[in-house]
């Protein structure tokens, strides 16, 4: 934790606090927010931080709360966990990727780094070509029961398989998702079918993901239509992202941090 | 009756193609903020076999109707090897072909574990280790054979096993049906 905080310090990034507590639900179609009598509780600070960076304009950084419904027998999760997020302005993506992967080496995880795209990655591990194959057969074949998918449960099932191949002690960068995958990030000026959002993976355990930040209020209204509906749209976010410019933002999840430095295997050895 | 991810656990039974199969691993995995899902490995109570399989979260399955007990060996007949319930005396009949290679190491009265798939016996396990008479061996001679100290014996079952050299015939011996091995000499 002391890393960390000398790293931002190092870097002029301030360090903020924003709310917990919100009026809006978790725009993420697979995240579910846990509710209380006076609205939701964040299921991550980047709403709340953009809008401070579009009052502002400054780097900042946040190790914050957050809160997840979640299945009570994952590895990996916890229902309230800790999240270190921070926020650079005038980041490009590829500078972000490397400022993040810089950080992960900083605090002691020191392996040699190497960056593969989503694409690339399925298909130097599963044989598959998301652009040309069936999603459908492809998922089959490697054990996907049930009937109806949409194309993101399947991106998602094949992203997981392909992750297994990771080996321990090394960093690996996921970049340039498909845009189903976009959540808050930008698309990338070069490729429609393509975001700028990027994973970070320490084996095959997900520390980080980033990304260049969408910028575009009526994008994300678009977004939301499209990949939960059911969930409220933050107008204020809407209005944030009028005033904001080129940003690059990253999270980390600080508990599965923890277990990579220290070879824990299980998240709950740590509560 | 369907189950869904969320009651996913070892030692679970569904069916999957029409197949019944046993549950030995459940892992709920979750690729950064998407879909989750349950991989399982599974083995198929007709023929052993494992496989892998990925469930999305939330979905259900068909419950297996699969029942383990242990019955008692009668008799056999042509086709079938027959057993009975020695808690409702009920005679259940497993087919040669599924029992066969159990029954090599069983004999009348001996309790094995049958596996029933809605009501039907699809495998026959016998006890892990299981106590029988040599019903014929050569007397041992040192340096007689390539197995150094073994021969082969036959069981009151007909199968062969080898045995020590000092093993005679209407010995009784410890056999485990596993590793298909002579144990020891039983105290019985």
């Amino acid at each position: 934790m002391a890393l960390l905080r000398k790293y931002f310090a190092g870097h002029g990034i301030l360090e903020v606090i924003t709310p917990s507590l919100v009026s809006y639900d978790a725009n993420d179609t697979n995240i579910q927010s846990l509710s209380t009598d006076g609205g939701y509780l964040i299921t991550s600070p980047e709403h709340e931080m953009k809008e401070l960076i579009a009052e502002h304009g400054q780097d900042c950084y946040q190790i914050a709360k957050v809160f997840r419904q979640e299945s009570s027998s994952s590895r990996y999760h916890l229902v309230d966990f800790t999240m270190v997020e921070w926020y650079r302005v005038g980041l490009n993506y590829k500078q972000m990727i490397d400022h993040s992967v810089e950080l992960l080496q900083y605090v002691g995880l020191e392996y040699r780094s190497q960056a593969v795209s989503f694409n690339d990655l399925i298909k130097n591990t599963l044989g598959v070509d998301i652009v040309s194959d069936s999603l459908l057969e492809a998922s089959n074949d490697l054990g996907l029961m049930g009937e109806s998918h949409t194309n993101t449960q399947l991106l998602d099932f094949l992203y997981s398989r392909s992750v297994r191949n990771f080996k321990n002690e090394n960093i690996y960068v996921v970049t340039h998702f498909p845009i189903h995958l976009a959540n808050l990030s930008a698309p990338d000026p070069n490729n429609a079918e393509v975001c700028l959002r990027f994973e970070v993976f320490v084996g095959s355990m997900e520390l980080v993901n980033g990304a260049e930040e969408l910028i575009d209020g009526q994008e994300y209204i678009r977004r939301m239509s499209v990949y939960k509906p059911e969930a409220i749209v933050n107008h204020r976010l809407v209005e944030a992202m009028r005033s904001l410019s080129l940003l690059s933002g990253t999270a980390l999840g600080f508990d599965r941090l923890l277990m990579a430095l220290y070879g824990i295997d299980d998240i709950k050895e740590l509560l | 009756m369907k189950v869904s991810t969320n009651e996913f656990k070892v030692g679970l039974r569904i069916i999957i193609d029409k197949n019944p199969y046993t549950m030995t691993e459940n892992i709920i995995v979750k690729p950064g903020k998407g879909q989750a899902f349950n991989r399982v490995k599974l083995r198929n109570l007709k023929n052993n076999r494992m496989v892998d399989r990925t469930f999305k979260s939330g979905e259900s399955v068909e419950q297996a109707d699969v029942l383990e007990i242990s019955a008692q060996y009668l008799y056999a007949d042509d086709d079938f090897y027959h057993f009975m319930n020695p808690v409702n005396y009920e005679q259940l009949s497993a087919n040669k072909e599924i029992a066969s290679e159990a029954m090599r190491w069983v004999k009348e009265e001996q309790l094995c574990d049958i596996i029933l798939w809605n009501g039907d016996p699809i495998q026959v396990v016998a006890p892990n280790t299981v106590v029988l008479k040599i019903t014929q061996t050569d007397p041992g001679i040192k340096g007689d054979s390539a197995n150094a100290g073994t021969k082969p014996a036959v069981l009151e079952t007909g199968t062969t096993i080898q045995v020590p050299l000092f093993i005679k015939e209407e010995e009784m011996v410890v056999v485990d049906t596993r590793k298909q091995e002579y144990l020891s000499r039983s105290k019985q």
